[in-house]
């Protein structure tokens, strides 16, 4: 058996458009993901708005179906797993989401909250129950002072803790922590960073990141798939893929980040355009109608005409680019090297 | 040369059946120059939108303004609704947050904008739709003619917000009050708004009073900086400056909790305990039960804002110790 905790095969997702009458459409959210995740490794999922990081998220969690490929937890699949494995799933895999208001019920108290996952999965009742719940607490930096309070009373920063402290509940072995910082203070998020990497050493835990934010993903992650309209347009160890990043779209995510005042406004933003819609995916390389790399390149043919296939870049490295290798690349006549370190800006 | 907008010792109560329940501004001081960028920084709560909103005098009802607030030679906080409303959208104009809850969604974008020039331009509706086609274009947004037909939700978050700019910008004023304006988008959209910002403040030379709680985007785009915090502004100053030497321990705390700055997956520096109500008043520093420079002095005795090196400004007794 693999020590990989998670295992997502070719996932994709369609989500039926309704009123589109007899022809059927779809559109694919999520259109062949493969990623995995060894026991206590924390993988980062970025990407802009509608990429489908949370429809991943979703599909691993188990809230909704697959339409193609496979996703395997400690070697059960998911999709064949009868109804009592798929319970005691329900207790292993966990989340933690972005809006921690609009996670907790606002009718309960911390301690019903923290314990009801507990009960419903019939982990601990009584004494038991009780002291389960203050340990919790004090796993996530609370106090017997917060017990009693309504979500309302709570600050952002400790409604955060009280989310975590609900997912720890059941002893999970993998959480999905979506945007788990993104409705947070900076001051705030910090301590809510320091709790992740602590939780995750004192409990072993297995995290698959989803955040928008590259400098969120680099601190959590070993290693990071980038996501561009459905597909993971390049993985690899943290540290590799956002010191030499070699698919374009890496790169013009990365200047975007880049700030605190190194960042010239007068120069052209890192990337044109807007993504396009899961409606109507390019042809070829997705990328390609904001790609910098391409028109650099002096628009070769087969960006539009050829989906580009993930190519090693490294070790451990891949990207789904035609032209990340940095090979001796003809382009209308002109043989150049490409340089994978050489800064890529839009126009 | 009076600054363009001078706010000091602007002071907002809010209060329930005559009493004031809490106190949102303790007395924050200002200024932007003519077609300056100052970013106004800080965590939820701590007053900035308020600060922008009380020179608009948008504020809600219950809350009352005290202090001054001078723009362009004019009290704002004396006006009668009726100057008020010539300066709001023409001398001054905003940039909200979320510009898909900005617009109205029962009215075209194109005719949204074009309110806004035929109230304060008195032109008819043939011109100020034609100046809106004008100032779309202007904004970088392709087939203004179309764009202009659409409704709020048929364009994306960017575009809207492209479109939000253009309604601020079309009577040409010269003050821009930015609250958020990328905070809503992507971070590859979020950097075309700002350049799309920093070419049209260069053009028109309008002043910028930027809110954000996101020190790298306040960095890229701004002259200056002030740090709020519960109210007050701790601390001020030239960017690089303040950025590279903050003199305000709070400030410093703003700029090492970033996790871009930390070695991965090491703990990053917090400081402890939570920001203060707005109900009450400690005598000291208010910043004093978090700080990790604190002397027994800062709790009997409230820091003022004062010169803490050349272009620079702290409200900290212990300032020099950074």
């Amino acid at each position: 058996m693999s020590s990989n905790l998670l295992e997502l095969t070719g996932v994709a997702k369609a989500f039926p458009v309704p009123g589109s009458g007899r022809k059927r459409a779809s559109i694919r959210a999520v259109d062949g993901v493969d990623l995995v995740i060894p026991q206590g490794r924390v993988f980062g999922l970025v990407g802009e708005s509608g990429s489908g990081k949370t429809t991943v998220a979703r599909c691993v969690l188990g809230l909704t179906p697959l339409s193609e490929g496979s996703i395997v937890f400690d070697g059960i699949d998911l999709a064949t797993a009868d109804s009592a494995v798929r319970r005691r799933l329900r207790r292993e895999i966990q989340i933690v989401f972005q809006q921690p208001m609009a996670a907790l019920n606002p009718r309960m108290t911390v301690d019903n909250l923290i314990a009801e996952p507990l009960t419903t999965h019939h982990l601990a009742r009584g004494a038991a129950l009780r002291e389960r719940v203050g340990s919790l607490l004090e796993d996530v930096g609370l106090s017997a002072t917060h017990l009693h309070r309504y979500p309302h009373e709570l600050s952002g920063g400790q409604a955060q803790r009280v989310v975590v402290a609900r997912a720890l509940a059941s002893g999970p072995r993998l959480v999905v922590l979506d945007e788990p910082t993104s409705a947070l203070d900076i001051v705030v998020q910090a301590q809510i960073l320091n709790l992740l990497v602590d939780l995750r050493d004192e409990h072993g835990l297995t995290y698959l990141l989803i955040s928008h934010d590259l400098s969120v993903v680099r601190h959590l992650s070993d290693r990071i798939g980038v996501m561009y309209l459905g597909r993971i347009v390049e993985e690899g160890p943290a540290a590799k893929l956002l010191g030499s990043p070699r698919h374009p779209y890496t790169r013009a995510l990365l200047a975007s980040t880049r700030g605190r005042g190194s960042t010239t406004l007068d120069e052209p933003a890192p990337i044109s355009g807007e993504m396009p819609s899961t409606w109507d995916i390019p042809s070829g390389c997705r990328f390609h109608t904001r790609c910098a790399l391409r028109d650099q390149l002096g628009r070769p043919a087969t960006c539009e005409t050829t989906d580009p296939v993930s190519v090693t870049v490294g070790a451990d490295h891949v990207a789904a680019c035609h032209f990340a290798d940095g090979a001796t690349i003809t382009v209308d006549g002109h043989e150049g090297t490409l340089n994978p370190d050489d800064p890529v800006r839009g126009n | 040369m009076s600054p363009l907008l001078e706010i000091e010792d602007l002071t907002v109560d809010f209060s329930r059946d005559g009493r004031v329940t809490s106190r949102a501004l303790r007395g924050v001081s200002l200024t932007v120059d003519a077609g300056e960028a100052v970013g106004v920084v800080g965590e939820t709560g701590c007053g900035k939108t308020l600060t922008g909103l009380s020179v608009l005098r948008m504020l809600p009802e219950n809350a009352t303004a005290s202090g001054r607030v001078s723009f362009d030679g004019q009290e704002m906080l004396e006006l009668s609704d009726r100057e008020l409303r010539s300066i709001r959208g023409k001398q001054i104009s905003m940039v909200f947050q979320s510009p898909g809850t900005s617009f109205n969604p029962v009215f075209t974008v194109g005719y949204q904008i074009g309110l806004v020039a035929e109230r304060h331009l008195e032109v008819g509706r043939p011109e100020a739709q034609e100046l809106v086609a004008e100032t779309l274009h202007a904004v970088g947004l392709p087939n203004p003619e179309s764009v202009m037909r659409f409704y709020p939700h048929e364009l994306s978050g960017g575009m809207l917000q492209r479109a939000m700019i253009a309604m601020a910008i079309i009577c040409k004023p010269s003050l821009l009050i930015a609250d958020e304006p990328t905070t809503a988008l992507d971070v590859t959209i979020a950097q075309q708004i700002l350049r799309l910002l920093r070419r049209l403040q260069r053009e028109q030379g309008f002043g910028v009073f930027f809110i954000s709680h996101d020190l790298d985007l306040v960095s890229d785009f701004c002259d200056r900086i002030a740090v709020l915090y519960a109210g007050r502004v701790v601390e001020t100053g030239v960017t690089a400056q303040l950025l590279g030497r903050p003199r305000h321990p709070y400030t410093r705390a703003l700029l090492e909790a970033l996790p871009g700055r930390a070695q991965p997956g090491a703990p990053l520096p917090t400081v402890p305990g939570a920001v203060p109500t707005a109900l009450g008043d400690a005598t000291g520093c208010p910043f004093a039960p978090r700080c990790p420079l604190v002397v027994e002095r800062c709790f009997e005795e409230r820091p003022v804002l004062a010169p803490a090196g050349p272009d620079q400004a702290a409200a900290c007794h212990r300032w020099d110790a950074l």
